[in-house]
């Protein structure tokens, strides 16, 4: 069962990967994030149910072990998850660090002048635009051009949370404290 | 279940030795990404143990997975805690927070609370130090370090099919 464990942590993020290239294609960008949950939590449940089945039908586990066999191939599968969503999309979707050396880059070896990076990317086109994505993704709600966040608390608001404790724990001056 | 209990208990004293490492180099007043290492150390040991020393250890049923879920779970940390170090604060996190501060805050007053010295400048210092771009008279430039991310960027958003996202 060890290499099965493995194997079906690593089959789920395959699959996360794949319905992640053949869906991403189509969608608004401003519905990434919403989009990303749902094919995450898709590839759970059959990852669940692969793993139940192959646990319980042919290696005839107990219930515990069975309960144990998909915690673990959910722990591999997440944690993969979490380093592609991290490392691979928020770098290359929403860092603005990116868009900036991209700026530069288009701008060629006669190099892109500091006012003209201002001009194309300031806080106004990276919190517009954040904004947008936010509310396309139901981490915030917009009534009547006023933002406001859900009634029921979102991955993305956790995640802020965690974000937010571990920011003071290196050394950080923390997100609530900083005046911008 | 002790193969999940133990690979999450190593993994949770590596996180402990690695945010005190860091703020033991913290007080020199330098940012570094070397307690990492620390993963990587206790990695070699347990695997020592699990595979060659196993009676000094509790019985762990699937070796290969607690290995596994040990890894996963410190590159999640390391991928996590690298914005950490860097000292970066996500738009999107700040602009969650507010709106909870503020609840129907109106979107110009949310900018209001951002600058772009904060948000810009920053990553252009950033980006100086670690040698992806240069500066000459007022004007940046990309340097080879920096066009091969940008590389990495367009290859990925190619694959997807996007366009400019920001």
């Amino acid at each position: 069962m060890d290499i099965i464990i493995v194997t079906a942590g690593l089959a789920g993020f395959a699959l996360f990967l794949i319905l992640q290239l053949l869906t991403f294609r189509l969608i608004d960008s401003r519905i990434l994030m919403a989009a990303l949950m749902r094919i995450f939590i898709s590839a759970s449940i059959i990852l669940t149910v692969s793993v139940y089945v192959i646990s319980v039908n042919f290696i005839q586990s107990r219930v515990l072990d069975t309960i144990s066999h998909i915690l673990l191939a959910l722990l591999i599968y997440g944690a993969l998850c979490f380093i592609y969503v991290t490392a691979v999309f928020g770098i290359t979707v929403t860092s603005v660090r990116i868009q900036i050396l991209r700026l530069i880059y288009n701008a060629g070896d006669k190099g892109l002048p500091y006012i003209n990076i201002y001009k194309k990317y300031n806080k106004q086109v990276i919190i517009k635009t954040r904004l947008e994505r936010l509310v396309g993704s139901g981490e915030l709600i917009c009534r009547d051009n006023k933002y406001y966040l859900p009634p029921v608390t979102t991955f993305f608001m956790l995640h802020t949370k965690i974000l937010v404790v571990l920011y003071g724990v290196f050394g950080n001056r923390g997100y609530q404290q900083t005046r911008y | 279940m002790y193969t999940l209990l133990i690979s999450v208990l190593i993994f949770l004293i590596g996180v402990f030795l690695h945010v005190l490492i860091y703020r033991i180099i913290l007080t020199f007043g330098v940012r570094s990404f070397s307690s990492a290492a620390v993963f990587v150390l206790i990695l070699a040991v347990y695997i020592i143990l699990l595979f060659f020393t196993p009676q000094y250890l509790p019985v762990v049923e699937y070796k290969i997975t607690s290995v596994m879920v040990y890894i996963s779970l410190s590159v999640s940390y390391l991928a996590l805690s690298a914005s950490l170090i860097l000292g970066d604060e996500s738009p999107s996190s700040k602009i969650v927070l507010e709106v909870e501060r503020h609840p129907g805050i109106k979107q110009n007053d949310l900018i209001k609370l951002f600058s772009d010295s904060k948000l810009v400048d920053k990553r252009l210092e950033d980006m100086l130090s670690s040698g992806m771009i240069a500066k000459h008279n007022q004007s940046y430039t990309i340097l080879l370090r920096g066009r091969l991310l940008v590389f990495y960027v367009s290859s990925y958003h190619n694959l997807l099919g996007w366009k400019e996202l920001g």
